[in-house]
């Protein structure tokens, strides 16, 4: 888990293209490639799970589908879940950061012209 | 699986960010492999039934509406963001370790080589303005003292984002530029190289490698990227003397240098940048010294109008906003406006399909 008192820049400097008519499409879109990314990792981790269960021999698959989390793992999940939740909606937690004094930058004609000068 | 060499410097990540940051890494292969084609396809179709192409300009206007040209592009931008952060991710939490090891540089045992940092350099605008190619920060923000965050974060990213191509240590830029200048000038031992915006040192480490003799130098206006590179040096055995500094105007005395090089550089500057750094180039060579600039291809490079456009999306999405004008540019051309005579001037395509310009002082 990262440190509390450890926060990287998460968002980059400069405006962010509006890639369909409604801007409410790109939302949409950048959550569902988050979605496919955190599938992709459940997967993979799920996968490293039974393959590490199977060589040490301690489970089988009855007993993972009656399997039912304890405080600590429910607090743990929870926290968890809510991690990923931000993560799959990272994109308008980006947008409020763009538009903040922090990260103001220029549209991309003026950028092109500071480059140009 | 090619995967990135491990070095002390390298973040580590846990089984989430690793996964993750393959995620990212194999989500853009598969944008620029499979997806990207079936613009150029479009883009064919349409000049077939409408006409013909005039120039990149008229691309971009037969097709940035087109449903599958923008979904495209929104999906290319994300995996960027997404390859930016789950590397972010694991330096969050492998960032106690990284800042120890930098510290710890040259504490046990003198280091080879050096690290000289100037807080007073201003970040030049072309730096400042936009972060380019959208990580967070771009190479210079520092959060804390002694921070080194943004390079530990560039040598991840930067290998996830050329998937590979850069080779297992990022060196194969400079790999490259070494057996060019080994090819075309084979008695040629430099005693004092210097790099120009080196980064994390990825690129320098070959000419230590290739010329053990001589005294290397690198520069670049990032601290972040410096500390890191010092450190990632320096456990790699590499003596580099690494300093703060922009490459349009140096501390370096006039004539200090045998050999100048940079690797993918001048196209994240400026137009008056490119030129001060040229004339700086030649200010800081020995008469008979070589420059060596390997950076990516320019309009007439490609094999076609619709090529150059999908190129330019760095530039729009992706905050590479100079190349957009770089790549109309003919670095022969300004090295000649600044006094290097036209015939110590050649240009070579390298195997890595960009161009290298060699000059002589």
């Amino acid at each position: 888990m990262p440190e509390k008192d450890n926060h990287l820049r998460r968002t980059a400097k400069g405006r962010r293209p509006q890639y369909f008519e409604d801007p409410a499409v790109d939302h949409l879109h950048n959550m569902i490639l988050s979605l496919v990314e955190e599938l992709s990792v459940t997967r993979d981790r799920a996968d490293a799970l039974e393959r590490l269960l199977e060589q040490s021999g301690v489970l089988n698959s009855i007993q993972l589908d009656q399997y039912q989390a304890d405080e600590v793992a429910a607090i743990e999940r929870q926290e968890r879940r809510e991690r990923y939740i931000a993560r799959v909606l990272k994109t308008f937690s980006d947008q409020a950061e763009r538009e903040s004094e922090d990260l103001m930058a220029p549209p991309f004609e003026e950028v092109v012209r500071i480059m140009d000068k | 699986m090619n995967d990135q060499h491990e070095h002390p410097l390298l973040v580590r990540r846990d089984h989430d960010d690793e996964s993750r940051q393959q995620f990212a890494r194999s989500l853009r292969a598969h944008l620029l492999n499979e997806v990207q084609p079936g613009v150029y396809h479009l883009v064919a179709a349409k000049a077939a039934s409408e006409g013909p192409i005039t120039d990149r300009h008229h691309v971009r206007e037969m097709i940035a509406d087109h449903p599958y040209y923008r979904t495209f592009s929104a999906s290319l931008r994300t995996a960027q963001e997404r390859i930016w952060d789950s590397v972010i991710d694991a330096v969050e939490k492998d960032h106690a370790r990284l800042k120890s090891a930098y510290l710890e540089t040259g504490a046990k045992a003198p280091t080879a080589g050096s690290l000289r940092l100037n807080p007073e350099l201003v970040i030049p605008d072309y730096h400042a303005t936009v972060d380019i190619h959208l990580q967070p920060g771009g190479y210079h923000t520092e959060q804390e003292e002694d921070d080194i965050a943004a390079g530990a974060i560039y040598d991840r990213a930067v290998f996830l984002y050329a998937n590979g191509r850069f080779g297992n240590q990022t060196q194969l830029m400079g790999e490259t530029v070494v057996e060019e200048l080994q090819t075309a000038l084979p008695d040629f031992l430099p005693e004092r190289i210097l790099e120009i915006g080196c980064t994390v040192g990825n690129s320098i480490i070959p000419y230590a490698t290739a010329f053990p003799e001589a005294e290397i130098y690198a520069i670049d206006v990032a601290a972040p990227c410096l500390r890191y590179a010092h450190a990632r040096a320096e456990a790699m055995g590499a003596a580099i003397h690494f300093s703060q500094q922009n490459a349009e105007k140096t501390d370096f005395a006039e004539g200090s240098f045998d050999l100048i090089v940079s690797h993918i550089f001048f196209h994240e500057t400026s137009r008056t940048a490119l030129d001060n750094v040229l004339l700086e180039c030649r200010r800081l060579l020995k008469p008979g010294g070589y420059m060596a600039h390997l950076d990516l291809p320019r309009q007439h490079h490609f094999k076609d109008q619709i090529e150059s456009f999908l190129h330019d999306w760095e530039a729009h999405n992706n905050n590479e906003t100079f190349h957009k004008i770089f790549k109309t540019m003919s670095l022969t051309e300004r090295a000649q406006h600044v006094g290097f005579p036209a015939q110590s001037l050649n240009t070579t395509m390298t195997p890595l399909n960009w161009p290298l310009l060699l000059g002589q002082r």
